[in-house]
């Protein structure tokens, strides 16, 4: 469906988009889910819908941390916590990648994180 | 029969509505041309659009109704018309057609149209200025139908458009307002057992609530209203 989707609405081709990041990260294909979610998460911004934006950050984290950058995940993920923070999305916050309040763990994922497996 | 043939397309029966609605079109254009007329026009654009999504067919109808509006010198009825044509290329995934609802709402407001046409207009032009610009602009066109009917008197204009407003300040990131105002539609659209306005709320509230790990508010969102984004995440 996602592939043959032609849409003309702004909403509509990022919903694609992130459509897109999501089946390459279920598909294993990271570095192309990294690449799209980092687009998702600006034109999600441009477009105005905080929880995709948020929920971009953090795709695009996963997709960092998957690939062993994680000194780059970190600044997506505090992104998407302060977003997630704003709107109070609780289960959102409970996501395991995501740095505790006031704490953190600026540089990466704490060594008693559990492992990140993609998909 | 046109009256006749919308509460057919409120119920759904949709097959009859548009039997109903040929039936007066091949009435009205024996006689000279007439407002009656493009109101049938008018008709037909929106059963296309709203009933069907035949968007391409509504098109056709839409620049029928402002042709024969035009030639009548019927400019609110050729306001409308601008609303409806808009309405038909931004389904055809034309955003040229939000030009033609902005300058048809205006127009329609200008010229002190039907009232609930205007209200439509706007509450219509929220709709695609929502998918193709954004939230924001989706949600100023919303808050303006609603002001616009409730300064009229319009209670169940200003309760639709602000159902529909909850889904653009979801996406805003504005949460906080939502329960409150979805109470008071809720509220309202219980106590005149306005079923399609309740519809419309607890979709919306749905999102927010599916958001918050809600379960009613999660089921709610599965059954009534589900968009293209909402995914599970892996």
């Amino acid at each position: 469906m996602v592939e043959e989707a032609d849409v003309g609405a702004i909403r509509d081709k990022n919903s694609v988009l992130t459509g897109h990041a999501i089946l390459a990260e279920a598909r294993g294909d990271i570095e192309k889910a990294r690449n799209l979610n980092q687009e998702a998460a600006q034109r999600w911004a441009d477009y105005g819908f905080v929880l995709e934006e948020g929920q971009a950050h953090l795709g695009l984290a996963r997709c960092l941390i998957a690939l062993g950058d994680r000194d780059s995940a970190t600044e997506p993920l505090h992104k998407a916590r302060a977003i997630f923070e704003r709107l109070g999305a609780v289960p959102l916050l409970n996501d395991r990648l995501l740095p505790p309040c006031g704490g953190g763990f600026l540089g990466g994922v704490p060594s008693n994180h559990p492992t990140y497996v993609c998909g | 029969m046109l009256d006749l043939s919308a509460l057919l397309g409120d119920q759904g029966r949709t097959d009859e509505e548009k039997r109903l609605l040929d039936e007066a079109r091949v009435q009205l254009e024996r006689h000279r041309p007439s407002s009656e007329l493009v109101r049938t026009y008018a008709c037909l654009a929106d059963h296309h659009s709203l009933s069907l999504g035949a968007f391409q067919e509504a098109l056709t109808w839409s620049n029928k109704v402002a042709s024969l509006a035009h030639d009548l010198g019927a400019e609110s009825l050729e306001a409308e018309a601008l609303g409806r044509r808009g309405y038909a290329r931004c389904g055809l995934g034309d955003s040229g057609g939000l030009r033609d609802l902005r300058v048809g709402a205006a127009r329609s407001e200008e010229l002190k149209a039907r009232p609930w046409s205007v209200s439509a207009s706007y509450t219509n032009l929220g709709d695609w200025a929502w998918l193709f610009e954004g939230p924001k602009e989706g949600l100023e066109a919303k808050r303006h139908a609603f002001d616009f009917s409730s300064r009229r008197g319009m209670a169940g204009g200003a309760m639709f458009a602000k159902a529909e407003s909850l889904a653009m300040l979801f996406d805003l990131g504005e949460w906080d307002p939502i329960l409150g105002e979805a109470d008071e539609v809720l509220a309202w659209s219980r106590s005149r057992e306005a079923r399609s306005v309740e519809i419309k709320c607890d979709a919306r509230l749905g999102n927010r609530r599916g958001a918050f790990g809600w379960r009613k508010g999660s089921w709610l969102r599965r059954q009534t209203w589900v968009p293209f984004e909402t995914r599970t995440r892996f």
